[in-house]
């Protein structure tokens, strides 16, 4: 199975990448090549098996609502990662439209 | 002798009696380091001034008598755990210059613990790859052999520790990404259980499976190492509050009667002359110390690898959705950024390399309309058969022995353009990944003067038993001493 070129142009578009024409042709007979690898999973008998299973012993672990205060030190280094900052706030390019 | 060849038993004696100290121990550490990474490439980043503070400090706390099983000893970090002010990459352009505002829990453990953090090593970007060719910065080389790679997503810690760069690194597995590269290097390299170390700070890739655990010299080595970053964590509520257990005295129990299984899938028709002898020599030196191998049948292990395939990337591209290049990481220049569509777009298809793309695309399609029930729900119906069928043969014996790998280390560009090929890699790794198991490569022997190790996966939370049929095997055998010549 391969990917046709309006399917990974699709699946390119929901995963938010910009893609060039050659890597949509690459990624298309790639994806199409894992894609039957994996497909053998269908022959597996898996009608008794209870999906909503949860892996393992964990429970939900609840913790209180609380505000911490973040150090000063690590705040700084945090904004400093910032590609644009303005008084001690994230600038960020426009997003309303 | 130079210091950085020490395990980190052999050098705990010297400090704790003062005959060397933690300084020394970390210059001749770095000494072999800039001598040698030109050719290995295992570090992204040596955090040389932070390491020698480091070093003082703990010889300050040994002169104050202070004891501690890791006080002094060094040690490099895989480069996707978050390092408080030293640059934390990925190995991606994503995050090419990412400083982090925190520790990751099992750094803060072990800077606490007064271990000393040399520098960070290189992987594939996001540890997707067994090979580092997916780092977007260069590839590491492979000690025993410059033109073959480590191993991978950890390549860069299991290449320094068989250069003897450091005294262990920490490494993270989330479907044979310690194991596969200790087995390539000839080091121990173990997966705890899931749960058992915390992955706070750690760059999630799949957080279903994902794990940080030690790639050392020695098994026993491992075991004190785990003694250190296992345990409970408020900040990741997966970290499991069940007890850890007392992994020195673990090592040292007899394995005298303990029921050791071989899944005839792992040993079929298809599983190389040369492997196999070198698997029935360690099963063989098991036999001699008391154990009991038997052969069992795993018939859904082989759907390891398409069931991994589904799971890793579906939570991959819900992972990675968080780098938009909005307000840290990659920012793509000079396009025409219209909508918050096309900044997203822009930034993510030029920050991101083929491996990640790939994975996301994948993950993305899986989880998508119209294919979720046939792809990502059949995938976790096959893994519930997969783990139960582990959990059941681990009910009748102590452990499971496989080889690591289907091969030695392969050479650079061999298969780095068929990435289904590159997959194929973690056919007896991905199993106990996706059951939660802790699991351990041993180095076993060598081909063709190539290392090969041997997987010992035990039952959930027993990392004891398995560190102790690793640290015994290990008593038995010298594959482990064998050093590459570089």
């Amino acid at each position: 199975m391969s990917l046709n070129s309006a399917d990974i142009k699709h699946v390119a578009a929901l995963s938010k990448l910009s893609l060039s024409a050659k890597e949509l042709k690459n990624y298309g007979s790639q994806l199409g090549a894992i894609l039957d690898y994996v497909g053998q999973l269908a022959a597996v008998d898996t009608d008794n098996v209870e999906t909503a299973l949860r892996l393992g012993d964990s429970n939900n672990v609840w913790g209180e609502d609380k505000v911490h205060e973040w150090d000063q030190a690590e705040v700084k280094i945090a904004l400093s990662q910032a590609l644009g900052e303005q008084q001690g706030q994230i600038k960020v390019p426009r997003v309303l439209e | 002798m130079n210091l950085n060849q020490l395990t980190i038993e052999e050098a705990r004696l010297l400090l704790d009696s003062g005959k060397i100290t933690s300084l020394e121990l970390a210059h001749d550490c770095l000494k072999r380091i800039k001598s040698l990474d030109k050719k290995i490439k295992a570090l992204i980043t040596l955090g040389e001034p932070e390491a020698l503070s480091q070093a003082r400090l703990a010889d300050e706390r040994i002169g104050r008598g202070e004891k501690g099983t890791l006080l002094g000893i060094p040690y490099l970090a895989k480069d996707n755990l978050l390092t408080k002010g030293i640059r934390t990459t990925a190995a991606s352009k994503m995050l090419e210059n990412y400083i982090a505002p925190y520790n990751a829990t099992v750094i803060a453990k072990l800077e606490q613990a007064g271990a000393v953090l040399l520098g960070k090593t290189n992987l594939d970007e996001f540890a997707h790859g067994a090979s580092t060719e997916n780092s977007a910065f260069f590839t590491t080389k492979n000690p025993w052999d410059l033109k073959r790679v480590p191993g991978g997503s950890s390549g860069g810690s299991a290449a320094a520790v068989a250069a003897d760069f450091c005294l262990f690194a920490l490494g993270s597995d989330t479907g044979g990404s310690i194991r596969q590269p200790a087995s390539f290097c000839s080091v121990a390299g173990f997966k705890p259980s899931y749960g058992r170390v915390s992955r706070h700070g750690l760059m999630s890739m799949t957080s279903s499976t994902d794990v940080i655990g030690p790639l050392t010299k020695t098994v026993a080595d491992a075991a004190l190492v785990m003694s250190v970053i296992a345990g409970a964590d408020k900040f990741d509520s997966t970290a499991s509050s069940v007890k850890v257990e007392d992994y020195q005295a673990g090592i040292k129990k007899n394995i005298k009667g303990m029921k050791l299984a071989l899944p005839q899938e792992c040993f079929g028709d298809d599983l190389s002359p040369e492997v196999r002898k070198v698997m029935d020599q360690a099963i063989a030196d098991f036999k001699k110390m008391g154990a009991e191998v038997e052969t069992v049948s795993l018939p859904h292990m082989k759907y390891g690898i398409p069931v991994y395939y589904i799971i890793t990337p579906s939570e991959v591209s819900s992972n990675l959705a968080r780098f938009d290049g909005l307000r840290y990481g990659y920012r793509a220049q000079n396009k025409k950024t219209d909508t918050l569509n096309d900044i997203y777009l822009n930034n993510r298809g030029e920050g991101f390399g083929p491996e990640a793309k790939r994975r996301i695309m994948l993950g993305t399609y899986a989880l998508s309309a119209g294919y979720y029930d046939a792809y990502y729900k059949k995938a976790q119906a096959v893994r519930i058969l997969i783990t139960k069928e582990l959990e059941e043969a681990l009910a009748k014996y102590d452990a499971i022995l496989t080889p690591t790998s289907p091969h030695t280390a392969f050479k650079i560009g061999q298969q780095d353009q068929d990435p289904l090929q590159m997959y194929l890699e973690d056919i007896f790794v991905s199993g106990p990944a996706l059951a939660g198991l802790p699991a351990l490569s041993v180095p076993a022997g060598f081909i063709e003067g190539l290392p090969i190790g041997i997987q010992i996966i035990g039952p959930k939370f027993q990392e004891a038993k398995i560190l102790g049929l690793g640290a015994k095997f290990q008593e038995a055998t010298s594959w482990h001493k064998t050093k590459a010549k570089i």
